[in-house]
């Protein structure tokens, strides 16, 4: 997989234009950081799920806009061969973190290899804005700011 | 630096919030003062800052642990350290039956007591640090460093009730305390200055709370949220067992808007505003709520205070003649895992025991070379009596967004429940409404944006499941998120020596070999009894709100106790009390009001442990006055 082909899977499972997930400058370097996670060996991704995954979005990826959700739902996400590997991408981006791929992420079974990818993947997480929110531990409002009604980013 | 063989006016061992504030108060009377701190030192936080400390932390390196722990519990920004350790949420797992202290009580075939393997300290401390004994876990923890647990409290700044004070007295329940609200009232002033409190006096003066002509606090009250607005306009007028639900904003330690003092200057301690970063535990980004390093920072710039970290004092001596204390030796290490390096005695005219309700009890029945009892222990009560402010924690989904993870953890909270009528026969509690969705009770966000995106296999196997995504994902995350909230009931706690207490532990040890605490922990009917009207209260508040219940089973479920038939999960507040408490005789308390040990002329015990009972404000704000009520004591002691 490559880090645009990343970018653009990424857009189409968490709902965020590949604009916003990467910028044309992004200082922080939030989708080559994520994207490394994909590469890390201790990460034990299975090569043939990831080159399926890799094959199957290169296959839909030029779906027009409005039928693309439909298609990925069918090849990706009910593909129980590659989407517990495609929600990993998810998390890599709503939260900044990595689930060992061979359990359920709720479950806490010891030892594993979940793991945060970085402070700024953390504080980057899509979750917290999704929201209206801020990461915990890291604000950037002013005092009292919680009183007003926050704008929520608009979901086209 | 070696300063065994320097004589101080005073030696403090605990260099957290009692430890500092204490330092601060004598040496701005001029007095000499060595701190012993067991814990790694804070960078600046030291005598002589050109002195290289071994290990050190500091804010930004606390920090870049919090982002990177996966469970992001109160501890999580602060390493172990296996020459001071201190508990964490795996020190709070349920304990099985067969645990029960008594064996007498095993039931028949039952397996025979579990003995814990701490043959090697570091495995096992990395499993929990207390020796659990139960039945019910101790669920509260602290921290062993410079400003000890303060890096990690909420910075509820509450003032104990009149009848707080007089348990006994007006409702036949435990033990008056030695003092009354009106001797405390002048040092809840200069507490909530040292702090720098921001609350507003009208709101405050509930349950016969009185404040001195023309008081205010030094900063404003902290604005309301979204959530506390909504409960409020839904609340205010209702009831619960003859208690107000009126919501009001909850005094804090965060910096807010200065206000003008009584003597006409505004107030200003130089640290920023509140920037709501809803992290106050386990650690605020900013240091725009107090910690203990503030007061301690100070007592240090009167250059009448020395502090040794990575001291573990583990023996008072005494002269057997005067009953005075003559010194307290104490280990030292090089490196959190390392070896100790060496033993050391610290000698003053006077010394205080400020190192947390339970350090500070086993350091004193450690003390038992001398005196088999332990040092102070003539009434019998050191170590007896821990208590806590047990929690239960209702949650669900409010009908409109109240848009939480903003602002402090929590800004308000209801306090009409706090005193009745009712505590003739159950526990009262405060009910402290939380910013932080389901963050507490349900993982949040984690937790339920796995189950929308990977929900859990009916047979909770690891086989992939199919999810959301997406478009979908995102609306869920709207619609669940805003709506998410929280309300926490911290319930009052009765000293039981019998049943809740800590002893050294004859057969574990850190890695320095000093003993780990031993806890044996219980609920009585009393406060089993106000958990009971918590859930009630939690269904009566849900229903006037049109809330869809979500309370269940919590992420940490390890406090877990039957009453009734019905099952409870008790989080711990972090609030330990009672453990060298105060009172008016020898016979049945640690220390006198002034928090001096009755048995020695020269020796002081202070913290949350000198409490006699726990009221349901949160302690820290009753710890500070207390504190100064103590220091008060000791300068006049000298002249």
């Amino acid at each position: 997989m490559t880090l645009d082909e990343f970018v653009s899977l990424s857009a189409a499972l968490t709902g965020y234009p590949a604009a916003t997930l990467k910028p044309q400058n992004d200082p922080q370097q939030i989708s080559e950081t994520l994207f490394a996670e994909l590469s890390l060996a201790s990460n034990n991704i299975p090569a043939a799920q990831l080159d399926e995954l890799t094959q199957v979005w290169n296959s839909i990826s030029a779906t027009p806009p409005p039928s693309l959700p439909a298609a990925v739902q069918v090849k990706i996400i009910e593909n129980l061969a590659i989407t517990r590997l495609a929600q990993n991408i998810i998390y890599l981006w709503f939260f900044g973190t990595w689930y060992d791929l061979a359990k359920n992420p709720n479950s806490f079974t010891s030892p594993n290899i979940d793991h945060v990818v970085s402070p700024l993947a953390y504080t980057n997480g899509l979750v917290w804005g999704e929201m209206g929110a801020h990461p915990m531990g890291y604000s950037v409002g002013e005092y009292g700011y919680w009183a007003n009604i926050p704008t929520l980013p608009q979901i086209n | 630096m070696d300063n065994s063989t320097k004589q101080y006016d005073a030696v403090i061992v605990g260099g957290g919030w009692a430890g500092s504030a204490l330092a601060y108060r004598l040496a701005s009377a001029n007095k000499k003062v060595l701190v012993l701190e067991a814990g790694i030192a804070i960078d600046g936080l030291v005598t002589n800052p050109d002195e290289n400390q071994l290990v050190t932390g500091n804010r930004a390196e606390f920090m870049n642990d919090f982002f990177m722990a996966m469970a992001k519990t109160p501890e999580s920004p602060y390493v172990q350290n296996y020459n001071a350790p201190r508990p964490a949420v795996l020190d709070i797992q349920p304990i099985p039956p067969f645990t029960l202290n008594n064996p007498a009580q095993l039931p028949a075939g039952a397996p025979p007591p579990a003995t814990i393997d701490c043959a090697d300290p570091k495995t096992s401390i990395d499993k929990g640090y207390f020796i659990q004994r139960g039945p019910v876990p101790f669920g509260s923890t602290y921290e062993r460093r410079g400003g000890g647990t303060s890096w990690h409290w909420l910075g509820t700044s509450l003032r104990m009730l009149p009848n707080d004070f007089k348990l006994k007295t007006v409702y036949n329940q435990a033990v008056d305390w030695p003092i009354g609200y009106e001797d405390l009232s002048d040092y809840y002033d200069q507490a909530e200055f040292e702090i720098g409190v921001s609350a507003d006096v009208d709101e405050q003066q509930i349950h016969g709370i009185t404040f001195s002509e023309g008081y205010v606090y030094p900063m404003a009250k902290i604005p309301a949220t979204i959530l506390d607005n909504t409960m409020d306009a839904g609340l205010a007028d209702q009831t619960f067992d003859g208690s107000s639900l009126k919501v009001t904003g909850t005094p804090a330690g965060r910096n807010g808007v200065p206000n003008q003092m009584k003597n006409g200057e505004f107030y200003d301690n130089g640290r920023r505003q509140c920037q709501g970063n809803t992290n106050c535990t386990p650690i605020c980004p900013i240091q725009a709520k107090y910690d203990a390093t503030v007061t301690m920072a100070k007592a240090l710039m009167t250059g009448n205070v020395d502090i040794i970290y990575q001291a573990v004092a583990t023996n008072i001596t005494l002269d057997m003649t005067t009953m005075e204390v003559t010194g307290v030796e104490y280990k030292t290490y090089e490196t959190t895992g390392g070896p100790c390096t060496g033993t050391f005695t610290a000698t003053g005219t006077k010394y205080i025991v400020a190192a947390h309700a339970i350090e500070a009890a086993k350091l004193l029945l450690m003390s038992n070379t001398q005196i088999p009892a332990g040092v102070a222990n003539y009434s019998g009560q050191v170590g007896k009596n821990l208590m806590d402010h047990p929690m239960y924690l209702g949650w669900g989904l409010m009908p409109k967004p109240v848009y939480p993870f903003r602002g402090p953890l929590s800004t308000s909270g209801i306090e009409g429940t706090r005193d009745g009528a009712f505590r003739s026969e159950r526990a009262s509690f405060r009910i402290e409404i939380g910013n932080e969705g389901w963050n507490w009770p349900g993982g949040a966000p984690y937790n339920q944006v796995i189950d929308m995106v990977s929900p859990m296999p009916p047979d909770q196997s690891g086989a992939p499941t199919v999810g959301i995504f997406g478009t979908a994902l995102r609306q869920s995350i709207q619609s669940n998120f805003t709506r998410q909230f929280r309300i926490g009931f911290l319930i009052e706690q009765l000293p039981d020596a019998d049943n809740c207490y800590i002893v050294p532990s004859k057969t574990c040890f850190d890695n320095l070999g000093v003993p780990r605490p031993e806890i044996y922990y219980d609920f009585d009917v009393y406060t089993m009894e106000g958990f009971k009207a918590a859930a009630a209260a939690t269904d009566f508040i849900f229903n006037t709100l049109g809330v869809e219940n979500n309370t269940g089973v919590p992420v940490g479920n390890g406090g877990v106790f039957e009453y009734e038939g019905v099952k409870y999960y008790a989080q711990g507040a972090g609030h330990v009390m009672g453990t060298h408490r105060m009172g008016t005789t020898r016979d049945d308390s640690v220390t006198d009001a002034n928090m001096k040990s009755w048995d020695h002329d020269n020796l002081y015990i202070v913290g949350c442990g000198s409490m006699p009972t726990t009221a349901t404000s949160n302690p820290t704000l009753t710890m500070t006055a207390l504190a100064f009520k103590a220091a008060d004591a000791i300068i006049q002691s000298f002249a």
